[in-house]
């Protein structure tokens, strides 16, 4: 049988495999963060709202799931673009010449981008409540 | 006389140790994973039931929505670490096998795990929206 590639290549694309799976693994863990953060909030903020009525206006009882809400979308989409560069990834390791494709940095721009642009909502809305009061 | 053994090739040997540690580090990876979905998952569950036996005149959520996506945490970690501990000890047979060693393209584990967290996710997301503004 003719093998084109020796063992040292066929070991690099192995481990080129399990490197770009523990970066996945790693996203999964960012991404659980963010929708475990989310439906926690939404949970405890509804089960406070339950809890003490005189608090609960209509505002606070959806300000709590719209932010609940907001980190549940944001680990989704985070994830989606991740999983597609692994796909990717994974195809590439298949050829016969493997190729360097789409820088990944981008995606940790936006995610970190993503997380400072909700910090920076949900700052501005607590303003907003606090100086309502 | 016998004729000498061929030399064994020390870049494959080194290569095949590189994959035996990375291998390990992408278990850990996975225990590490696992352990925050399964925490997660229960977690969520018992913080929710504590707040609702705490306070237990009123109903908070008619279709317990947390239970059901702390259950559906805790399963998808313990798959996810089943899944990484056979892929583990398979790679671990295939690096110690004699003979040439090949990429073996397969189902992606993280692949798998992430489409169900996204499937999880949107769960999430609608009930939650339905709860909220239905």
């Amino acid at each position: 049988m003719q093998r084109s590639t020796s063992d040292v290549t066929e070991l690099a694309k192995e481990r080129n495999r399990q490197a770009a799976e523990r970066t996945v693994a790693s996203w999964i863990g960012s991404s659980l963060l963010l929708i475990g953060f989310g439906i926690s909030f939404e949970e405890i903020s509804a089960a406070l709202m339950q809890a003490f009525p005189k608090n609960s206006s209509q505002f606070n009882t959806q300000l709590g799931s719209l932010v609940g809400l907001g980190a549940i979308a944001f680990g989704i989409l985070l994830l989606v673009p991740v999983a597609i560069a692994h796909f990717i990834e994974l195809k590439a390791l298949e050829q016969e010449n493997y190729l360097v494709r789409s820088p990944r940095s981008l995606y940790l721009f936006v995610a970190v981008g993503s997380v400072i642009l909700f910090g920076i909502v949900v700052l501005v809305t607590v303003i907003f409540i606090v100086s309502q009061r | 006389m016998n004729p000498p053994n061929p030399p064994p090739n020390i870049q494959a040997e080194l290569a095949r140790e590189r994959n035996r540690a990375a291998a390990e580090r992408t278990l850990m990876a996975w225990i590490r994973t696992s352990l925050s979905l399964i925490g997660f998952g229960f977690g969520i569950d018992r913080i929710v039931s504590a707040i609702r036996g705490f306070h237990q005149a009123t109903e908070i959520s008619p279709v317990q929505l947390s239970r059901i996506l702390g259950l559906a945490y805790i399963s998808l970690g313990v798959y996810a670490l089943i899944v990484a501990s056979l892929e583990h000890y398979q790679e671990l047979r295939r690096i110690q096998q004699q003979g040439d060693y090949f990429y073996r393209p397969r189902r992606s584990l993280s692949l798998t795990v992430a489409i169900a967290l996204i499937s999880i996710g949107i769960f999430a997301f609608i009930g939650i929206l339905i709860r909220a503004f239905a």
